[in-house]
Order: C-alpha cells, then structure tokens, then sequence
C-alpha cells in the first residue's frame, strides 16, 4: 500500500454542541424549517477520510463554523482544513464533499468548497479543482475515483 | 446409524467431503456419529480409520482432507460430554490434530477439533506442553478467519479452566503461546475472550520482567514486556459498534477487559507508568480519561515503582481535575489520586515525603491562591487523598489535614464570609459586617463558593480520617462554630445568590457528618436547621429557584439518612408534618405558599431509603386520612379544592413510594438464588403493607367510599390508583380477604344506602369516615372506580361469590343502558369485561351472553341508528369490552358477537359513517393484548388462551379482507381501518404468514387511505422489506409506484417547488404546471415513505430494482426541497443509498435536472 500522506492524525472528539436539539415544531407541517449550517454539517460530517477509518468530523476537517448558508439566495460555501499543509487527498476530501450535497441539496443551491486559507500549501490549485463543473464531472467519469468517492459516502448513510 | 445406515462408514465419510457444512445432510451424519459413538456402537478410532484414504494422501485432495477433519471435529462437539472419550482414544487424537497443525488447509478444522476434544478431557502437563510448543510454532494465526481465532482463544479458556495445575508447570511455555495468539488480533469478540483470559494469566502464571531471570538472552524482551506490548497496543480503547451489530459488544466491556491488564503486577511498573504517563498528555480527553481509569486499578504497583515516575503523574492528574472537562473525566483523576496514595501508603517515609512535598504544597498554595479558581478542586484532591488513606488504613491522615487546615482557614473563612473576618475566628481579627447582595461584586461572590465549596471537600475528607484516641478531636473543630455562622450567612442570601444557598445546603450536610466537628448541643442545633432547610424553597424567587433548592436538599437529606434514618421519621420532623396539612379544623385550607410538593418529592426520595419506605409510606397515608376525617358531617362538600389538590398529591405520593419499592425488588437478577430471594423480599414487604387487621389496601378502600371525595374526581381517580396498586400485589390470600369484605355486600346493594359494602369495608379498616347518604346508584361516582381496581386485578381462582353476582351484573347493564352516559361507563364496561373473562368455565359465560342485559345490549347494537349517536358509543365502549373478554378466553361466541360488531359496517345497518370508523377502531381494541390501561392483561390476571391472538388474527382477517372486497368504494376505507387496527396488535410471526394475501388491500391502502392509515401501512411495508422481502418483491411495480405516491409534496412546497406547482408565467392560461399529478401528503406520510424507499435497496438485488431506478431517484428531488428538514434528511439519506447501490455517478435522474414527473 502506498505511504500515507498522515500516518498518525490527531483525532478529536465529537463536539456535543453540534448536534441539534429536537423540537416539537420539527414535526409540525405549518412551521418551516429552513436549510442552515447545522443541516450541511449534518451532511458532510460522517464523511470518511480517505486514508484512515476516521470522519471528517473527527478529525476536524469539517467544522460547523466553517459552513456558510444562505438559503434564501440557494448559496452554500463549506470551507475544509486537510490535517496537513501537503496533504495529497486534500481534492478527494473535498470531491466527496461536493458530491455528498450534489445528491443531497435541492439542485437551486450554488456549492462553493475551499481549502481553509492558510492550511494547505496547493490551496489555489485545489480550490480551482473543486469549484470547475467541468473537472468535477470529469473526475466522476472515473470508475476508480468514483468507487473511492462511493467508499468514503458509504459511512454517511442512516445516520 | 447415520441417515443412509446401509452404505459403509468410509463411503459416508467420502460423501461428506463433497457436501456444503451447512447442508442438512452433513449435519445428519455429524449426529449420527456423535450418536453411535455415545452408545458405544462405534469408537473415535473406528471414525479416524474410515477417513484414512483421505488423510493417507492416497486421494491428495487438502480440501477433501480438511473436511474429514472438519468432520471429526464436529462429532467431537457433538458427543455428549457426559458419554466422554476414552483417556487412550483421547491421547491417540491429541498428536493426530497437533500433526494436522502443519497442514495448512487442515489448521482451522484441526484447532476446532483440539478444542472440542479439550471439553472432556483432562490433559497431562506434558499433553500440555504438546499443545502450547504447536501454537507457538506452528500456526501463523493471524492469517485464519476469526472462527479459528476464537476457537484458540476458547481452547486457552477451556485448559485454564480444567487444566491449569498442568499449565502451570510450563509458566513460561504457555505466556508465549498465548502472546503469540494475541499478537496482531483485531477482532473485538476474539479481543475480549483474549482479555480475559490475560487475566487469568496474570492471576495463576508467573510473568517476570527480567528476561535473564527467565533463562533467555538478557537483550531480549521479557515476557512481562512482551505481554504488556502486545495488550497495550489496543489501549486507549477506540472500538464503535457497527449499526446494528448482532453480537453486542460494547466498548465498554473491552475496556473493562483490558484496562486491568495494564496495571495487573507489579512487574509491569516499568512499561506501564512510563506509558500511562505519555497518554495522559494525550491530545484526546477520552486516551486521557481512559489513562487515569488505568491508574485507579494500579493497586498491584509497588511504591518504589511508583515514585520516579510521581511527578509527572502528579501534574497531569491534578490539570485534569482542575480543568476538568466534564465529571467523568474528573471521577477518573480522583479515582487515581486515591490509589496513587494507597500504593505509596505502603511505604512510610515515601507517603509522607509525597504529602510533604507535593499536596501540602500545591493543596496550600492555590487554598491561598488570590484568585481562588483552583480551591475547590483542591478541596476535591484533599478528599481523594485521605480516602486513599484511609484505603491503607495509614495513619498521618488527621496530622495532615490539621496541618491543610491550619496553613488555609485563615484564607478561606474571610472568603467564605465575602471578606469578612469571623468575630469569633481564632485569629481575632476584626469582623466587617456582611456584605450585602447590593455590594457584592461578582467576583467576591465566586471567591465566596469558591472558598465555601473547598470548605465543605475538606469536611468530606474528614470523613475518611482516623483518629488515634477517642478523644481526638476534628481537625477543624476549633472553628465549628464559625462555620455554622458562615452557612447561616450563606443561606441567607438565598433571594440574591441561590448557588451559595446550595452550597450551605449540602455544607450544613457536612458539618452534621463530619465526626467530631460539633458538640452535641450544636449538633443537635445544626440538624433542626437542616431540617427545616425546605421550608426555604417557598420563598424562592421562581419554579427554577425552587427545584433546585429542592433537588439540593434531596441530595443532602439522602445522604443524611443513609447514616441517620431515625432523623427522618415523618414524625419527628414536626415542621413538615405540619406543613403537609393539619385540617383539624373545618375550614383548614393548606396555604398556597407552603412547599408542599416539594416536601412530598423530599419524602419520596427518601423512602427509596430502605429503613424509611415502610415508615413514610404508612405516615404518608396518615396523614391523607387526617383529610378525609376533618369532613365536616354538616357540610355537602368536605374537602375544598386546594384541599382536594393535596389529598391528590399525598395519595400519588404514596401510590409512588408502593411502586418505587416494587420496581427496587422487581429488577433483573443476576441469577436464580438471588431473583428467588428478590421475590421472597417483595412478598414479605407487601405482606407487611397489607398486613391484617387494618390493612392498607382497605383503609384506602374505605376512604374511597367516603363521603369527602364525592365531588373530587381527581381524588377519586388517585385512591383507585393506590387500590389498583395495592390489589395487583397482594397475595392470593389477602385478595380473597378483600374479595370477601367488599364483594358480598356489593352484589346485594340496594337503593336504600349506604350500601353494605362500605359499612363493610369501614369496619375492615377500622375506620368511620362519612359516607355518602344520597341514594344509592348502581355503580356510579365513587363505587364505580374503586370496585373497578379491586375486581378487575383479582386472580382468576378467587372467589367472586357469584352466581349472586351474576344478576347483579345484569341489573347494572341494564340500568347503565337505562341510564344517560356518564363517566362511570368506562368502569362499568371494564368490571363487566373482567367478571366475564374470570368466569369459572365457558357455560357461565354462555348463560351470561344470553341473560337479559346481554340481550339488550346486542338489540341496542344491531340497530345503531334507533338510538342518540352518544349514547349508543357508550354501547359500543361496553359492547367491545365483552367481545374482547370473550376472546382472550376464546369462547365459542366470541366469532358471533364479533359479526354484531362489523355489522356496523355494513351501510344497510349503519349509515353514518362515523359510527362505521368507531366500530372499525373497536377492532383494534379488542385485539390488544397489551393493553396500557392495565385492563384485561396478564398483569391483572386476566385469562389468556395460549396464541389467542393468533388464533384471533386468523379467523377476524378473512371476514375484513371478504368484507373489504364485497363493500361499495364509499365503505372501503372503513374496512381497510379495520385491518389496519387489527396488524398493529398481531404478533409478526402470525402476520409475516397473511401478507401475501393482505398485499392487494395494503396498495389500495397506500393510494386511498387516509394519513394514519398510510402510515400504519408504511410500517406494514418496512416490516415485510426487512422479514418478507420475497413478498415484496413479487409486487414490487405496485409497491415502488405506490411508495413515490407518497413522496408526495408538502402543504406548501418550497420555492422552485412551488413555482413549479404554478403553471408558467407568461404562458397560455390552462398550461399544465410541472407538478401536476403530485399529490399534497403529510409530513409523516411524506417522511415514512422515503424511509420505506431508502430500505429497499438493503433487501432486493440490482435487477430487481435498475428498471424503476429512474422513477425512483426523481421522486427524491421533491423530498431533498421539502420544508420539513427531517424529510430533507430522509430524502438526502434515501438518495444517497439509491446511488452508493446503482453505483452511478449522479444517480439516473440527476439532482441537477429538475424534470419532476407524477407518480405512475
């Protein structure tokens, strides 16, 4: 197998206040529950890494502070921290991401994903990436990846 | 012998190589030969010489020749362990599987067979010597599936078990086989088998740490090392249960497995301290949390040992319990400090140097501390260490808290008084008044508890001292009576700071614990405070104030009690007593302001106590009675309504404490002894509560009866509450006792009252409350509830003394049919439901069903329409009761009268539709086993035929499905109502049988019902997906079209969605809209449907599902943009799985495409 690019992450305990407290309002059909923050986190966390038996949550590549959703304009940006500066799967991490709220969010939402400034040394490079429609399909195109990709989404379902 | 006798064994053997394990017919020959070889008609060897061609290589078969071993090892498991092998055959078969260990394809049927043959059989040390040298050498474990894993793991169980004097004799030979089985393990059941069985190792074997000592080459690892390395790897233990995992194993049982390997000798000092000393600096607070809990098992560890490593254990413990993230973790760092003193107590001059040098120190230090954030965790740690003093029984416990004491009181008192010197401190410093809550700043309010809280631990760590003489007093005793002003001051300011007033709750608590703090007079002084303490929350600023101080004294009084219960007889605490009523007077009236129910939670939390349930239970009751006797004879209405409110509050007090006790007697045991003893303890205490000659069940009954709750339903519906208690748990004795007092003069009431059965009961009890003299009316008001929780809880063999009974019985029916509805129906149709159901054979019910009132009754219900819609629901309520007291006895009638019932839905018999629905609903009911409201179950002795319900569904299922094909559209649903009633209350097993024949008429179900129908249909279609998923695939257009159906869209669909609902702007008027064809839902159809959906790909193959795969998958767009976000995350859930299953880039029908097509 090949090297990991972190052989030994640091992993970091789920946060309690990140989980929503239910409602009786949840249930009720008059109220209106609109799409915030909290519900795309809910989306992206259980993600696994690509490389260890670990989610994104725990090893706080995803934050809930760092998603920001406006659902009145359909705009939804997550902002990701690899868990190191060279990180090699840092495109696939957010590859996943992308494609866990392509099939999850109602399609009028605008997805934006980029790498925390400052934590990744390719940043530019991955954010483009990430953000070209076009590389995106194309990269979907790929059996392999798409198996890797369905691999790491495997973990998000009945949570 | 075997399934084909005739054909010689060796031909059977070859047979069995070319058939699956599990195949029925291998599995026949392995009992077949296990069989023979129990009655001796053949032996092992003639088995082992039928499988001779295959083991020979005259066949060079590995596969074939692993099965015969195979083969041999299940009929070793198979045999009758009380049969067992011969001791040669035994010792013959040993080198046979060692032998086979070489063999690769053979290893994991050879451990298999090993192990099998180690259940009967005692080795020999040198068998054992045999067995372990082959695990070592020849086996590369790790590369066999987990069966052959555990298998090993289990063979190490099993020797140590049966073998272990043998073992013993090759210590160092069976450590390093077990290390080389353990060595590499991932398996979380192979783990914990393994862990424990580390254990025992470390218990019976010895493991030295020095590899020279041991005879090996003194550069290498000693096997305490090696067996430290290879259990220390898995620490911190990080193992999640799978969803839905079927073996059930928790990280918790692997870290109580493991974690007392870590520190099981002493000789493990060395690799153990350094490494719980590196994971205490962890990044992760579990590894650390997890570390500590290690350190707290660490009583093996010698203080030389612990020494070197002390400083830094010490600050890293002390970080965790000063920054503790929450109280487990906290728990852990305690835990550790304690044992850390009770290891060093073991040495003299170390104990005292570490109290020396490091508490005194550092405890002193931040007691002092001008900013005092640390004191009350070092109030926390002073505690820990003298438990673990104490824990050693080592004797400089009280020298150093006087001396903690000394260095601290003068800081902590003047903070605990706000700044303020005590007038009567020692130190004689001058005494600024108090301060008040107008000048108290914040931050002096947080030294305040700061200071008051390290006070208080330092009392709790007085608790675990030893004095030397008698005579020696308390370390802080000196200043007891300051301390008693600084609490008094504390609680005081309980309208400005509530967390002082809490903290004084529970530092009154421990001054009264604290040995030899107060003289006896303070003493005494100090408990009449305390006790009065509850009293406070009545002037409490709001609810929240309240319940805190209330929760707060609950904690400090249980803690009290569990030393001192004679401090808490109800009658010794005179201010309560009084506070929960004193209606002597005629127009007592409670005040509103008093803490009554905080006082009644106090007391029933205090009767969990053991020494105080009888006690406060009884006293309780009293005072209930003082209620119902202050009932002026003069006045109609005895009781006013606040009165009547906390006559409810004590009764459901009392009703709580009878159920807290038999719930504290009721739970699991671990075994047959101990849940034996459990019941025996139940039994003897509700004999002592319903103890003749005044028993409770029938002071209770008799104030029931009194005159006082007549206008009070409330009250009413809470003594029949503590009768129904008390009756159900009574023995058969005292049910018939009860029986005879009320039933004979009940069944022979007349109009004249008050009836005999109350003047009866009176006298049983002992008591004379007033009854009512109004007329009496056949099972009304107060008689109604309470000869219902008697008679309907009555075991099934006491006598009713009918058959005098029986025309009372038809009297009541018929008057009740007379009567207008009132309240008392509900009793009525219950107590005439039980009486029926506990009749002593079948021809008394058959004479009952045909006696008037029952005639009546069914006249009334074969023409619903002749009668006021409200009354003839009253019918029904009694009417379904009987049916349903036929049914669970099974009686023959049960199918006719259950025809009366579904004649309602007949249009011809009933045209209203409702009353239709209501029969339909009765179906439900009378199907219910498990009823909720405790009538006619097993609980209350009802009488049950075996499979009733079975039986029931059965025979009522084809009369609704024939019933549902033959009605016209407009009663259709009513039928499907029914049928929907009747599966929610059929065991699974009885229902998964019908399905097929219910398919048709759940689809229409899911196009044509209403919403909780559907959803009680949705519930039908996840449990055939997950049990019948054959089922549902034979249908599978008709369940996917009818699922998206169902998807549906919201009352009000979001944005897009919306404007997709509207035809386009700009286009020509009468221009179809995208979601035409789309359904409204509601939000639990909705949901349930996409939860349905998202299994199906769980159960049925990628054939099956590929050709609907695009319908399906556009059905989703419309839940992923649904308002309700819990439909949101079902539809994202249920999408997702749809396309991990088709393994598609976007899914057909991509979410980016919103061509949103109507259901089929």
């Amino acid at each position: 197998m090949a090297q990991l690019s972190n052989a030994n992450p640091t992993v970091y305990s789920a946060s309690k206040s990140a989980v929503r407290i239910a409602s009786l309002g949840d249930w009720d059909d008059a109220v209106d529950d609109p799409i915030d923050a909290q519900e795309v986190y809910d989306l992206v966390r259980h993600i696994n890494d690509p490389e260890h038996p670990l989610t994104l949550e725990q090893l706080n590549v995803v934050q809930r502070a760092n998603i920001h959703v406006d659902d009145a304009a359909s705009q939804v940006h997550v902002v990701f921290t690899p868990t190191i500066p060279h990180c090699s799967m840092a495109t696939l991490i957010g590859l996943c991401v992308r494609v866990r709220l392509l099939r999850a969010l109602p399609a009028r939402f605008k997805v934006r994903i980029t790498v925390e400034p400052g934590t990744h040394q390719s940043e530019l490079a991955v954010n483009k990436q990430l953000n070209d429609k076009e590389r995106v399909a194309a990269a979907m195109e790929n059996k392999h990846l798409l198996d890797v990709v369905h691999q790491c989404l495997s973990t998000t379902t009945d949570r | 012998m075997s399934a084909d006798a005739s054909r010689p064994l060796a031909e059977q053997v070859a047979a069995y190589t070319q058939l699956s394990p599990d195949a029925a017919e291998a599995q026949q020959l392995v009992q077949a030969l296990a069989a023979a070889l129990d009655a001796r008609r053949l032996v092992l060897l003639d088995v082992v010489q039928a499988m001779g061609p295959m083991l020979s290589g005259a066949v060079p078969d590995p596969v074939a020749r692993a099965r015969v071993i195979h083969l041999l090892a299940c009929v070793l498991g198979a045999m009758d362990p009380a049969s067992g092998i011969v001791a040669t055959h035994a010792a013959t078969l040993l080198p046979f599987f060692l032998a086979r260990l070489e063999d690769q394809p053979s290893i994991e049927a050879s451990i298999q067979g090993l192990l099998n043959l180690s259940l009967t059989t005692i080795w020999s040390a040198d068998q054992i010597a045999l067995i372990m040298s082959a695990l070592v050498s020849d086996i590369a474990l790790q590369q066999f599936p987990q069966a052959a894993r555990h298998a090993v793991f289990s063979l190490f169980d099993r020797l140590l078990d049966a073998n272990l004097a043998q073992m013993q004799q090759h210590n160092d030979l069976v450590v390093q086989a077990f290390i080389h089985a353990l060595d590499g393990e991932k398996d979380p059941r192979c783990l914990l088998l393994a862990f424990t069985t580390a254990q025992r190792i470390y218990q019976h074997f010895t493991i030295l740490a020095d590899a020279a000592a041991a005879g090996a080459d003194p550069d290498d690892a000693s096997l305490a090392e090696t067996l430290f390395d290879v259990t220390s790897c898995y620490f911190p233990i990080t193992f999640r249960p799978p969803p839905g995992d079927p073996f059930g194993i928790t990280p918790e049982q692997l870290k109580n497995a493991l974690h007392p390997l870590l520190v099981a000798i002493p000789e493990n000092a060395p690799f153990a301290l350094p490494f719980l000393s590196e994971k205490l600096t962890a990044e992760s607070r579990h590894a650390r949390r997890d570390a500590m809990e290690v350190l707290a098992l660490g009583h093996a560890l010698a203080p030389h040992d612990v020494v070197p490593y002390l400083g830094e254990l010490w600050s890293s413990i002390r970080a965790e319990v000063v920054h503790a993230h929450d109280d487990s973790g906290e728990r852990a760092a305690l835990a550790a400090i304690t044992t850390l003193t009770t290891v060093l107590a073991r040495d003299a001059a170390r104990i005292d140097a570490f109290l020396a040098d490091t508490i005194e120190r550092d405890v002193v230090r931040k007691l002092n501390d001008p900013d005092a954030n640390e004191a009350t965790a070092h109030g926390k740690i002073v505690a820990a260490v003298m438990s673990g003093l104490a824990k050693a029984a080592a004797g400089p416990s009280i020298a150093l808290q006087t001396r903690l004491w000394h260095a601290a009181r003068t800081t902590l008192l003047r903070r605990a008084r706000g700044g303020a010197a005590s007038p009567s401190a020692a130190d004689g410093a001058a005494a600024p008044a108090a301060p008040t809550p107008e000048t108290e700043s914040t931050s002096s309010l947080a030294e305040r508890r700061a200071a008051l809280e390290a006070i208080h631990w330092l009392l709790r760590a007085s608790r675990f001292s030893q004095f030397a003489t008698a005579s020696e007093p308390h370390p802080m005793a000196a200043d007891g009576q300051t301390l008693f002003e600084i609490e008094i001051d504390a609680l005081n300011s309980h309208t400005a700071h509530l967390s002082l007033t809490l903290e004084a709750i529970l530092g009154l608590k421990d001054m009264l614990l604290a040995p030899r703090l107060l003289t006896p007079e303070r003493q005494t002084e100090t408990r009449h405070v305390f006790m009065s303490l509850l009293t406070l929350s009545g002037s409490a600023r709001d609810a929240d104030d309240r319940d805190a101080i209330e929760a707060t004294f609950i904690v400090a009084a249980r803690a009290c009690a569990e030393q001192h219960p004679d401090w808490f007889d109800l009658e010794a605490m005179t201010p309560y007593r009084l506070a929960l009523g004193q209606p002597a007077q005629p127009d007592f009236k409670p005040s509103p302001d008093s803490p009554f129910a905080s006082l009644l939670h106090v007391f029933v939390a205090l009767a969990e106590l053991e020494p105080l349930t009888q006690s406060h239970l009884l006293q309780l009751f009293d005072v209930a009675e003082t209620y119902v006797t202050a009932a002026p004879s003069s006045s109609p209405h005895a009781l006013t309504t606040t009165g009547a409110d906390h006559l409810v509050q004590i009764l459901d007090a009392v009703t709580q404490i009878v159920q807290s006790r038999i719930a504290r007697t009721s739970k699991p045991m671990p075994d047959a002894q101990a849940a034996s003893s459990a019941r025996q303890h139940q039994a003897d205490a509700m004999t002592q509560l319903l103890a003749p000659p005044h028993t409770l069940v029938h002071r209770a009954l008799a104030m029931a009866f009194s005159r006082a709750l007549t206008p009070h339903a409330a009250a009413e519906t809470a003594v029949a509450a503590l009768v129904r208690t008390l009756v159900q748990r009574a023995d058969a004795a005292q049910q018939q006792q009860l029986a005879d007092t009320l039933l004979p003069a009940l069944w022979t009431a007349t109009a004249a009252g008050p009836p005999a059965c109350m003047t009866a009961v009176q006298a049983a009890a002992g008591r004379s409350f007033a009854l009512d003299t109004t007329p009496y009316v056949p099972f009304a008001g107060v008689t109604a509830a309470a000869v219902q929780a008697v008679v309907c809880h009555l075991r099934p063999a006491t006598d009713l003394h009918l058959p005098e009974g029986l025309a009372t019985m038809h009297a009541w029916l018929t008057a009740s049919l007379d009567a207008p509805p009132s309240d008392a129906s509900a009793s009525l149709a219950a107590t005439l439901a039980t009486l029926v159901n506990k009749l002593g054979s079948d021809a008394q019910v058959t004479a009952w069903l045909s006696g008037p009132g029952m005639t009546r009754l069914r006249e009334a219900m074969t023409k619903p329409m002749a009668h006021p819609e409200a009354w003839i629901l009253n019918t029904l309520a009694v009417y379904r009761m009987q049916v349903k007291a036929c049914m669970l006895r099974w009686h023959p009638s049960t199918e006719a009268e259950l025809d009366v019932l579904l004649g309602w839905m007949d249009p011809a018999v009933c045209p209203n539709a409702d009353l239709a629905g209501h029969a339909a609903a009765a179906v439900g009911v009378i199907a219910e086993t498990d009823s909720t409201t405790g009538i006619l179950t097993r609980d209350a002795y009802a009488t049950v035929k075996y499979l009733v319900s079975q039986r029931f569904f059965a025979r009522c299922l084809p009369r609704l499905v024939a019933g549902f094909h033959a009605a016209e559209a407009s009663r259709k649903p009513v039928w499907l109502t029914a049928v929907s009633h009747l599966i929610r209350h059929v065991p699974r097993k009885a229902l998964l049988t019908e399905l097929p024949r219910l398919v048709p008429l759940l689809l229409v179900a899911l196009r044509a019902g209403d919403a909780p129908l559907r959803v009680a249909t949705l519930d039908t279609a996840a449990m055939m997906l997950q049990d019948a998923p054959e089922t549902f695939a034979r249908d599978l257009d008709g369940w996917l079209s009818a699922l998206i159906a169902n998807v549906g869209i919201g009352p009000s669909p979001r944005s897009e969605l919306a404007r997709l609902a509207q035809p386009a702007p700009g286009s020509a008027s009468g221009a179809m809209p995208v979601l035409q064809g789309w359904t409204t839902m509601p939000l639990r159809v909705r949901q349930k449907a996409l939860e349905v959906l998202a299994r199906v790909p769980d159960v049925l193959t990628r054939e099956q599902l590929e050709p609907h795969a695009k319908a399906v998958m556009r059905c989703f767009v419309l839940g992923l943009d649904d308002r309700k976000r819990v439909v949101r995350q079902t539809a994202a859930n249920a999408r997702l799985k749809w396309s991990l299953f088709l393994g598609q880039a976007n899914g057909s029908g991509s979410a980016t495409s919103l061509v949103v097509q109507p259901p089929a």
